[in-house]
């Protein structure tokens, strides 16, 4: 068949261009060839070593947690260093009885350190991820490691692991604030798995530890070690990437250790509550302290141990994992008084200088009900400076009468009372400020009705409920006068080189617009409080600096006694701690709580450096003499 | 030129080479999964069985279909499978997940695959009919259309390796249409700029020293190298002003790119992406131990069934992406030597198919085929011994995986029947 130069172009064409194209091809074969060639044959001798026994291991290096520390730089929380043993299942030898060996090992008592039955139910368990490394032991003396290296040929598959654990250098003093670790359970595993927490990692559970888990955790390292036969390390491998871990940051807190512990010290152990104070210049915590409280370190144990610990606190019915300072609510009881009182007097209600309607029999009348007053004999006519000081309730009822719920609740709430103060720990409650809308919504299931008569429960603070730190912002407030600084326990955030990269601020939560005046009324009342002849709050008193407080006694239905309640500001003039103690059925507030709040007191400004400058020197001089 | 006139018939060394290839891979993805008796893993060699036969019963059936037919339904091919990934996209965007399949009964399909045959036929439909030129811009418009479509909706998926694909299997096919290599250097000269000018950025991050100047080295060396093949090669005054200008942007824009646009976990995901040691937890892990595995096998291997690194798990994806790995650690420099040359050979021999046909559909869909399979080939296995990226494309042939395992096998009867069937239509 004749073929045309065109066909005979065409098929040259075709064939050039195949050829270029087979050309391409076994050049890019080629450049396989030879890199298959480099590490199948020239690396081969490092790769084999690498591959025999699976020698190469992926490793996870723990970042260390930030450090907390107090505000004068006392460590409260750490971490020390803890030894774990541990089984890789896939390097276990059929032929030698690992268990048994196991089971041979004793401590210094004589004792086997492993329980046969949980033994072999864990290494069971364990084989079933043959390749990870499941904890048999965790937090085991330096004496049985050293032991398990001795013996580490009869025990393959067997290894020691180091790992941090958290520690509490103060243990109880300050648990509520600091909260407490533990692993990461079962179920929660799964959504923290994306930002990189490993199985059996710690995690913040409750307080700072829990509101700061970002800050303190860190970053993780990884790197590849070379393992033995054993599964023991030998050190990390050359030209294998390593990322260092990156320690967490640590956090300084506005709080004094010293007044933590001095608390500790005097808050009777049986009894129950809690005790806060706030710097009402800036917000700065002070003092949080909540009773019962735990020590937090029995969280770091082992986790039988721990187990045990935990269920037995959370099965306590003293509820010491609640944190009192800031989710227990609690009628204010009298304390209330002073914003009632404010109310009264600041929207001319209420004349301070005049005396009520009614003078104080002991009781009051209104409609059927007989309202009475905690004095019997009742107080007479009262002044509102003497009604703060004698605490008289039939003064409050007219008192609340005349001013009503509204404006009553419009001056707590200004103060901060009934609602979040947004401090820097996990589950505040808000609390409640009754009123006749609040309460008409609230048991409107039960088909109750406000009345008018309610207004006189809720003028002396039997109606309402405010967690103790509320009220130390509340008594803050009245002696800040001008603003309500929102509270914070978390000051400054370093890095692991000791830098500082972030401080928080303090911030304005309310402004307060209150007549000077009313300021002045209700500040002399509270002084009279403390110093005046029958005033409640004697055992509150600080030689040298003006104090000034008003107790309370929460009738609840939980107990035959009352709670007693404190709260207190000093000094007057300009005050730089503002304190509330709330302490369950045990009674009257100027005899239970007034001592807690006299005992920090005295210790913050007789004892520290920073309180000494605001207490005249001559008294300091004097009190110096006498020790 | 005697095989001009020869008698068309079945190319049974072809088949057979893929048979051989088809069994191989059933041997090693037998290894890596056999240790697996419960879960996920333990079906997978079956099931293989299954999709290798059914993949033979595709040869045949595409095979035995009348050339012209394939021809005439071009277009409608190509809007079949882009419906599939329309379909994907939709129900993925009502699941909230990942759309990358369709389940018809217990099988999951990946349309994305299927694509890669629609995106072969129409292309070659019509660069069959128009040629195609640098110097004239308008040839592209249409072909252009024709990749960007799938290319973005897999680009959503997210698949980026499957997105390249179609990009790179119509280098080959534009090549065979009209355009020369220098001006295919030309087209794809942007890309590399993106590339090269971001190999600064990437090593700055994460760092606080500057890089300085010697960063920009790569994309100099790229730039002057342009220039001076533009300078002596003398193509049109507006193809020189507009390669330089291109490349210009390309290099330019990337920094305000990496800059403004892209999120931390995006630029990670980028580096990790150029660079698998930066991230040794993810990516990084695989190439690493899948190096040492092949490493590990020197020349002869450690013996079927006998390598640790894939015994022990310690290899993920080893039965679909990193199936190279377990063949190297295995059977050694000898195993690999041996799976290469029967690639080339298929490869080869499926291009010198092209002497003897006449018909520039065929011839088209043929290079267009060898492309597609030579790609996942040459990316595959780079990514599996560390000299390219981790991007999910498997190893024809050899990998786990049922979708892939037909379109495999439809290329390949695509390339037989081009040898059997009638050229006339």
């Amino acid at each position: 068949m004749p073929k045309s130069a065109h066909q005979q172009d065409e098929l040259q064409d075709r064939i050039n261009k195949s050829l270029w194209l087979i050309g391409i091809l076994s050049f890019f074969f080629l450049i396989l060839l030879i890199r298959i060639f480099y590490i199948q044959v020239i690396r081969a001798e490092t790769n084999i070593r690498l591959s025999k026994e699976n020698q190469m291991q992926l490793k996870v290096i723990k970042a260390p947690r930030g450090y907390i520390y107090d505000r004068n730089g006392v460590i409260l929380a750490r971490n020390r260093p803890s030894y774990s043993i541990g089984v890789l299942p896939y390097k276990m030898d059929k032929k030698v009885d690992v268990v048994a060996n196991l089971l041979k090992i004793r401590d210094a008592q004589g004792e086997p350190i492993f329980d046969s039955l949980k033994l072999y139910k864990r290494i069971k368990k364990a084989k079933r991820r043959r390749f990870d490394i499941t904890r048999l032991k965790e937090d085991v003396s330096i004496d049985i490691i050293s032991i398990l290296e001795e013996h580490a040929m009869e025990l393959p598959g067997i290894l020691v692991q180091t790992e941090a654990r958290r520690e509490y250098p103060l243990g109880p003093v300050s648990f509520h604030i600091l909260g407490y670790m533990s692993e990461i359970a079962e179920e929660k595993f799964d959504s923290l798995k994306a930002m990189g927490y490993n199985y059996g990692d710690n995690i913040g559970q409750s307080g700072l530890e829990k509101q700061y888990e970002p800050i303190l955790r860190g970053k993780d390292g990884i790197e590849y070690i070379e393992v033995n036969a054993y599964g023991r390390s030998l050190g990390p491998i050359e030209h294998m990437p390593r990322i260092e871990p990156i320690k967490g940051n640590d956090l300084h807190l506005t709080v004094d250790s010293r007044l933590q512990q001095v608390i500790h010290d005097t808050f009777p152990d049986t009894l129950k509550g809690a005790v806060v104070a706030i710097n009402p210049q800036n917000g700065e915590v002070l003092v949080m302290y909540s009773s019962p409280s735990l020590d937090p370190n029995i969280f770091s144990l082992a986790t039988s141990l721990r187990a045990k610990s935990w269920s037995e606190a959370a099965r306590d019915p003293n509820l010491p994992l609640n944190n009192r300072a800031t989710s227990g609510t609690y009628p204010p009881g009298s304390t209330f008084k002073l914003v009632s009182g404010l109310a009264g007097i600041d929207s001319d209600r209420v004349n301070a200088r005049a005396f009520m309607h009614r003078s104080c029999t002991g009781a009051y009348r209104i409609g059927n009900r007989v309202a009475k007053c905690w004095y019997a004999k009742g107080h007479g006519r009262l002044s509102l400076r003497d009604a703060v000081k004698v605490s008289c309730n039939v003064y409050f009822y007219q008192l609340g009468l005349k001013t009503g719920d509204n404006i009553i609740n419009q001056y707590a709430e200004n103060l901060g009372l009934g609602n979040l103060t947004g401090i820097d720990l996990p589950h505040e409650k808000k609390g409640w400020l009754s009123g006749e809308e609040a309460y008409n919504k609230r048991f409107a299931y039960r088909n109750w009705k406000w009345t008018k008569g309610l207004v006189l429960d809720l003028a002396i603070g039997q109606a309402q409920t405010f967690t103790p730190i509320q009220m130390a912002l509340m008594v803050g407030g009245l002696g800040n006068k001008r603003a309500l600084y929102q509270p914070f326990l978390l000051r400054d955030v370093t890095d692991s080189e000791g830098e500082l990269i972030h401080r928080i601020a303090p911030e304005i939560k309310r402004t307060l617009n209150f007549k000077e005046q009313s300021l002045i009324d209700i500040e002399k009342a509270m002084e009279e409080v403390i110093v005046g002849a029958g005033g409640t709050g004697r055992r509150s008193r600080v030689p040298g600096v003006r104090v000034g407080g008003k107790s309370g006694s929460a009738e609840n239905p939980h107990g035959e006694k009352t709670h007693g309640l404190f709260v207190a500001c000093a000094p007057l003039e300009n005050p730089v701690i503002a304190i509330a103690a709330v302490v369950e059925n045990a009674g009257h507030g100027g005899t239970v709580a007034a001592p807690l709040i006299g005992a920090v007191l005295n210790h913050f400004f007789l004892e520290t450096k920073e309180g000494q400058q605001y207490v005249d020197p001559k008294v300091l001089t004097k009190l110096k003499k006498k020790t | 030129m005697n095989y001009l006139y020869k008698k068309h018939h079945f190319d049974f060394s072809l088949f057979f080479a893929a048979l051989l290839l088809w069994v191989s891979g059933a041997f090693l993805v037998y290894s890596a999964t056999h240790i697996h008796t419960t879960g996920q893993l333990a079906g997978v060699f079956k099931s293989q069985l299954v999709w290798m036969f059914l993949g033979v019963v595709v040869i045949l059936v595409v095979v035995s279909i009348p050339t012209r037919f394939y021809y005439h339904f071009s277009y409608v091919i190509y809007g079949f499978s882009l419906l599939l990934l329309l379909y994907v996209i939709f129900t993925g965007i009502v699941s909230k997940g990942a759309g990358r399949w369709i389940a018809i009964g217990g099988i999951r399909l990946q349309p994305s695959e299927f694509a890669k045959i629609g995106l072969l036929f129409a292309l070659a439909h019509y660069l069959s009919k128009n040629p195609i030129s640098l110097m004239r811009i308008s040839s592209f418009i249409m072909p252009g259309i024709l990749i960007i479509v799938p290319f973005l909706m897999v680009l959503k998926q997210p698949d980026l390796g499957t997105a390249l694909v179609f990009c790179v299997m119509s280098l080959p096919m534009f090549y065979w249409a009209g355009m020369s290599l220098l001006e295919i250097v030309f087209a794809i000269s942007p890309g590399f700029s993106i590339v090269l000018s971001a190999i600064p950025l990437i090593v700055a991050y994460g760092t606080t020293e500057a890089v300085g100047i010697g960063g920009a080295i790569p994309w100099g060396i790229f730039f002057i190298v342009l220039c001076l093949t533009l300078y002596f090669t003398r193509p049109p005054t507006f193809l020189i002003i507009a390669v330089i200008a291109l490349n210009l942007l390309a290099a330019t824009s990337t920094t305000i790119l990496w800059n403004s646009f892209l999120k931390d976990y995006q630029k990670v995901r980028i580096i990790s992406f150029i660079n698998p040691q930066a991230d040794p937890k993810g990516a990084g892990y695989q190439v690493i131990q899948s190096k040492v595995a092949i490493g590990s096998g020197h020349i002869f291997g450690k013996g079927y069934l006998q390598g640790t690194q894939t015994r022990l798990s310690y290899l993920p994806e080893q039965h679909t992406d990193f199936i190279f790995s377990v063949l190297g650690e295995q059977f050694g420099l000898i195993g690999c030597i041996a799976i290469l040359m029967l690639f080339l050979f298929i490869l080869i021999r499926s291009l010198t198919a092209t002497h003897s046909i006449r018909n520039r559909f065929i011839n088209l869909f043929v290079v267009g085929a060898v492309s597609i399979i030579g790609f996942h080939i040459f990316v595959n296995i780079a990514m599996t011994i560390g000299i390219m990226p981790v991007t999910g494309l498997p190893l024809p042939f050899l990998s786990y995986g049922g979708s892939f395992t037909i379109t495999v096998a439809a290329l390949l009867g695509l390339i037989l029947n081009a040898k059997v069937g009638n050229q006339d239509f």
